[in-house]
């Protein structure tokens, strides 16, 4: 049976490759605290 | 365009599960593929929480699932080693690595009911500190879209 899953492992990143996760992980976290103070928006609207 | 799907689970915890298109130069890739990525976010109202349990999982699978069966869209989720969570695992590991594994559970559950034939990649990218994971879910016509984003990584690594 064909494996559908892979996992990529990548030893000793570049500094510019932790830049990159840091600053997807950075708009993440400003994404998920928008998201904290829109939240009661969402379940009125979905209350609805 | 960005969407958001509120849910609320059986012990009374609010999610919202959040899809924002996610340009692929972001990932060292030219955007002329025909297919998006959309960057998975979930945010939980009152912060900290028990594991999720398996209705609550069973429900953010099916709305991701939905997501993916009716678009042409890769899925893209960054691990946040936010310790908004709380979990009991035998051996101690970090807030990334649970939601790496919770990650792939999923994939699992989508990968058994999907319309479509998906296949699932977690790139760990090991530093000093915590591994940092990321994880996409394409359909297998996709599939060298990641590997392009495989050898962007590398790339990243040999400037």
């Amino acid at each position: 049976m064909e494996n559908k899953s892979k996992t990529i492992r990548i030893k000793k990143p570049s500094q510019r490759l932790i830049d990159l996760m840091k600053s997807i992980e950075k708009k993440k976290e400003e994404t998920r605290k928008d998201l904290y103070a829109k939240m009661d928006t969402f379940f009125v609207e979905s209350s609805k | 365009m960005d969407f958001s799907f509120p849910i609320e689970s059986k012990e009374g915890h609010k999610y919202i599960i959040h899809l924002s298109e996610q340009s692929l130069d972001i990932f060292g890739i030219p955007q002329k593929e025909d297919v998006c990525i959309y960057n998975i976010t979930l945010a939980l109202k009152n912060g900290v929480t028990k594991t999720n349990n398996v209705s609550t999982l069973n429900r953010i699978a099916k709305i991701i699932l939905d997501f993916i069966d009716n678009n042409n869209v890769i899925l893209y989720f960054y691990c946040s080693p936010s310790d908004d969570i709380i979990f009991n695992t035998k051996k101690a590991i970090s807030p990334q690595a649970y939601r790496s594994r919770l990650f792939t559970t999923l994939f699992n559950r989508i990968s058994k009911t999907g319309k479509k034939d998906y296949r699932h990649f977690r790139f760990v990218i090991e530093t000093d500190e915590d591994d940092l994971y990321n994880h996409f879910i394409c359909e297998k016509k996709d599939i060298h879209v990641i590997e392009n984003i495989e050898n962007s990584y590398l790339e990243f690594k040999n400037p």
